[in-house]
């Protein structure tokens, strides 16, 4: 499952210089909903630092916003259940919905709607892969 | 039982870390992944078929040819100013020198979709590039520098809503090009007489530290008007001849230190 994981995060990083869509938003969620380790938030610095220096940001930005994004997605997952298509796809499309309009990117709305479509897949193939009881993996 | 992993030592050191980075910048390091990442961004965007040049570069070396015609008469009055300049001994920055940048990013580009609002060049402050440069191909103008970092320069295109420059058409009025889902030659007094067709080029905005736009930059031509009466200004509607879509490589204005 990890190598999956691994061939979408190559994905994004390749997507990431030819579009503004929040790929990286909803690679992570689908990690963080299954995976539910604390290597997310590395992911999510590394992915972020890419994308501040691809876009030529102040460098930190990103990652900032994401690893928030991955502690707020972690502290709803203590309390509720997390592995389901309707939360991956709100909690993407959200998380789109806020990174976008900081960044200040136009369309927001399609954007983050293409974002959660892509969270979805990465859940579900994964999903089908591991199952529903991933921690241990 | 198995022991829930905690994960706010991690989060927490890396959110020091962030703001570590946000603060000191540690421009030095960043550099070296920059070169890394901005290699990466090149493949990527060279490598996708749709980012390659199309039968396209063809219609606009035709219409490259029309142009030339236009540019050279405006050369005669770019030559006319000179001698003017001379005469009156008024100082312009002079020396301006152009460098190459290719362009190895347009994030909001989607062919076929979207026109290219954000070019990332392959040039940064290193190679002398400076925030508030003017970004040309040939003597037309295509945007300017808004982030500069070490290896990489963002620049706004003219159809970029946050780009703003004074103008000047081929009969002498001054106006201000603004984007409003199209690019607009606003600000003309209803009295001046504007002609379908006729060229619009940059006024000039160069600062005290020779950054800026130059004078006489083409911008487009004038394909229509819009004049109320009842208003104070008249507006026109200018479209550039540079196809931003196809662009590979374009020429950034560097002050001559």
């Amino acid at each position: 499952m990890i190598y999956i994981f691994l061939i979408f995060s190559f994905l994004v990083v390749v997507l990431s210089p030819i579009t503004t869509i929040p790929f990286s938003l909803g690679l992570l969620t689908a990690g963080t909903v299954l995976f539910k380790k604390s290597w997310i938030f590395y992911l999510a610095f590394g992915l972020g630092l890419f994308l501040d220096l691809i876009m030529v940001r102040a460098i930190g930005y990103s990652s900032l916003f994401l690893i928030i994004y991955v502690l707020l997605l972690f502290l709803y997952k203590r309390k509720f259940e997390t592995q389901t298509m309707t939360f991956v796809f709100i909690s993407s499309f959200l998380g789109g919905l806020i990174y976008l309009a900081i960044f200040g990117y136009g369309q927001i709305f399609l954007q983050s709607l293409l974002d959660s479509f892509f969270a979805i897949i990465v859940f579900r193939l994964l999903w089908l892969k591991s199952g529903p009881h991933s921690e241990t993996s | 039982m198995k022991r829930r992993e905690s994960f706010w030592p991690v989060f927490l050191v890396l959110v020091f870390l962030c703001l570590l980075i946000l603060v000191f910048n540690f421009k030095f390091l960043f550099s070296f992944l920059e070169k890394g990442a901005s290699g990466i961004e090149e493949v990527t965007f060279r490598g996708l078929p749709f980012f390659s040049e199309s039968d396209k570069v063809k219609q606009l070396e035709a219409e490259n040819l029309v142009l030339l015609s236009k540019l050279a008469s405006f050369d005669q009055l770019k030559n006319d100013n000179a001698a003017l300049s001379d005469q009156f001994q008024t100082s312009y920055p002079q020396s301006l020198q152009l460098l190459k940048a290719d362009i190895i990013g347009a994030p909001d580009f989607i062919p076929g979709v979207s026109v290219p609002s954000v070019f990332i060049l392959s040039k940064g402050s290193k190679d002398g590039v400076v925030k508030g440069s003017a970004v040309v191909i040939q003597n037309n103008l295509v945007g300017v520098v808004s982030q500069v970092s070490t290896n990489l320069s963002k620049v706004n295109l003219i159809n970029n809503s946050g780009v703003s420059f004074t103008a000047r058409t081929e009969d002498g009025n001054v106006g201000v090009i603004k984007n409003i889902g199209a690019l607009i030659l606003d600000n003309i007094l209803l009295s001046e007489n504007l002609t379908v067709g006729e060229m619009v080029f940059t006024k000039g905005d160069i600062d005290s530290s020779g950054v800026g736009i130059p004078q006489g930059l083409l911008v487009g031509k004038i394909i229509s008007l819009e004049k109320n009466p009842s208003s104070l200004f008249q507006a026109a509607k200018v479209q550039s001849f540079v196809d931003l879509s196809n662009l590979s490589a374009v020429f950034i204005y560097l002050p001559n230190k």
